[in-house]
């Protein structure tokens, strides 16, 4: 594998860079894996990753029905950081946000992780207390996180509208956080798991079990059985069709969420801007667009798109706290299929088939916890054994009622 | 954004008139405090999440405020029927002549699937 560098790239810019080596394989798939690992997004990339380098685990498979990295994790709005209030989260996004710090480093791909911040606004009282709670929680569990009056905000982004219909009263801003680049982190873990012997099996759908005695023997898909012990099912949006499939129920909804960018224009905007009681979050990217994330449609969906109700709903409110976005086109706008929870809180966990794991329920916010998910789903497959981060995150916390309930917490900002 | 018919006013109205409250058919245990913490967990908790022939309820909010069922592909979003919960929805079915192994639901339907397989 070219390891990239100034040299590899002046090299390669001789050839008009059309000589650059495939960044991974594309293998047939073998008759037997020690674990495979269904859909290819981001985490399960991760994990595949985590498997190889960290546990030396490499007879393993990616299986991916369309292309890697074509799911939520190709159409996610990049917001990465750690400020959740809730122990339990805190411990799993801030592992992820110190794995993100050095990735590119360890992955020799640039994930363009730019560390911006992310800024949350308060625009009345009840929002201000609800984040001197919150924000007070965070800085107990160790994470960077400030308290910023309207003064501070407006010199951070001096374009917003302090007095508008919205008036803000203060915010609370994490330092660390930031962006990402999505397909980045997708195609660095697959490059880097590719090396150490991770088979990625593009255009291969998986269709069923084979499950013996409450085991799970093996995987069908599309491209022909293939046997295994371990099976780690990491498919967002589609983890409830994946279940039916080996007999057991999930705690999710899959609905869509959209998100929309802007034309690109110079740079006005150096952080990332969130408010829950307006739902609005807004980035700029590298590219000039504004990034603006809406929200989710009521319904069940497998459509892959959401509904026009939703982006008008979010306007108004941009235009209120950005006015110079009134005169803004927006070029293009997309959904992706969330797998929700009620508590807004992922699932990691054993199912009711021996050797088969489940990593999903990440719904509107799991980018940012791609590191650190794959990293503790690949320690949990490996030692068969949930990593103890991973823990609090079992199925099992519907039934005796242990809730991470991050949805207020969380709320918009994904 | 849907168009659907309203049981109710027998019209054509528009999606953001309602809200959707999730899968229909699900029976709430008539004693809470007797079923087991499992029973509870499944039924508060767990969907059946269907890719397909999904059955859910909507409500009214900004009119008559009443509930009804609602039948929709999840794949293309196309409503079937919709009805009221005193309506027949076996026949329902019958008419639109779903097979049953297309239904993937966690409450009262499943016991109704089973029978028929
Ligand atoms: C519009 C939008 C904005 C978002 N914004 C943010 C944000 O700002 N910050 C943040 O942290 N999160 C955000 N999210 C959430 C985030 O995108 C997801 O939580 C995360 O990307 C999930 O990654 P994944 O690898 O689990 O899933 P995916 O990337 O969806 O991967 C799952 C894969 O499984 C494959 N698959 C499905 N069925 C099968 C099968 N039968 N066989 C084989 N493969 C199969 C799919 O093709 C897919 O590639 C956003 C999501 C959306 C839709």
């Amino acid at each position: 594998m070219t390891k990239f560098n100034i040299f590899s790239l002046i090299k390669n810019s001789l050839s008009y860079h059309e000589n650059w080596e495939q960044h991974w394989r594309s293998p047939e798939p073998k008759k037997e894996y020690d674990i495979v690992i269904v859909g290819g997004g981001g985490h399960g990339l991760a994990t595949a990753y985590y498997l190889a380098s960290e546990f030396g685990i490499t007879n393993v498979a990616v299986l991916e029905k369309g292309w890697i990295g074509g799911g939520n994790t190709g159409r996610n709005t990049t917001i990465i950081r750690s400020n959740y209030m809730w122990d339990e989260s805190a411990k799993i996004y801030e592992h992820s946000l110190k794995l993100f710090e050095g990735l590119s480093q360890e992955l020799n791909y640039n994930i363009m992780f730019s560390q911006r911040g992310v800024l949350n606004l308060a625009h009345n009282v009840h929002d201000l207390q609800e984040m001197s709670r919150r924000g007070t929680a965070i800085k107990l569990n160790g994470i960077d996180t400030t308290f910023l009056n309207p003064e501070q905000i407006k010199e951070k982004v001096p374009l917003i509208n302090l007095n508008g219909r919205y008036p803000i009263l203060g915010g609370l801003f994490q330092p660390r956080a930031g962006s990402a680049r999505h397909d980045a982190v997708a195609w660095g873990y697959a490059r880097s798991a590719d090396k150490l012997g991770v088979d990625i099996i593009q255009n291969c759908e998986v269709q069923g079990f084979d499950i013996k005695n409450g085991k799970v023997q093996g995987v069908k898909t599309t491209r022909g059985n293939i046997k295994t012990k371990k099976v780690g099912i990491v498919c967002a949006g589609h983890s409830s069709v994946i279940a039916d499939m080996a007999g057991f129920n999930l705690p999710l909804e899959t609905v869509p969420l959209q998100a929309l960018v802007s034309e690109p224009i110079k740079p006005v905007l150096d952080t990332v801007v969130m408010s829950n009681a307006v739902h609005v979050y807004l980035s700029q990217s590298d590219k000039g667009e504004l990034v603006i994330g809406a929200g989710t449609d009521e319904f069940v969906s497998y459509s892959q798109r959401g509904s026009f109700d939703v982006i008008e709903h979010i306007m108004p409110p941009i235009i209120e706290l950005f006015p110079f976005t009134s005169r803004l086109r927006q070029l293009r706008q997309w959904g992706g299929m969330t797998d929700c929870t009620t508590d807004r809180s992922p699932i990691i966990s054993k199912t009711p088939v021996d050797g088969i794991m489940i990593n999903c329920g990440w719904g509107t916010g799991g980018f940012k916890a791609t590191a650190g998910s794959g990293n503790v789903f690949a320690s949990s497959l490996a030692k068969g054994e949930m990593h103890p981060i991973a823990q609090p995150f079992s199925i099992d916390r519907h039934y005796d009622g242990y809730l991470i309930d991050e949805a207020a917490a969380a709320g918009v900002a994904h | 954004m849907l168009y659907v018919r309203d049981p109710y006013l027998n019209e054509m109205r528009d999606q953001t008139e309602y809200h959707i409250r999730s899968e229909a058919h699900k029976a709430r245990p008539l004693e809470p405090s007797k079923v087991s913490d499992k029973d509870w967990g499944d039924y508060i908790f767990f969907f059946a999440n269907t890719k397909g022939i999904h059955f859910e309820r909507w409500v009214n909010f900004t009119g008559h405020r009443k509930w009804f069922n609602v039948i929709r592909n999840t794949v293309t979003d196309e409503i079937l029927a919709t009805y009221r919960p005193d309506e027949d929805v076996k026949k329902i079915i019958a008419d639109l002549g779903i097979d049953k192994k297309d239904i993937k639901v966690s409450g009262v339907l499943k016991k109704l699937k089973k029978k028929s397989s």
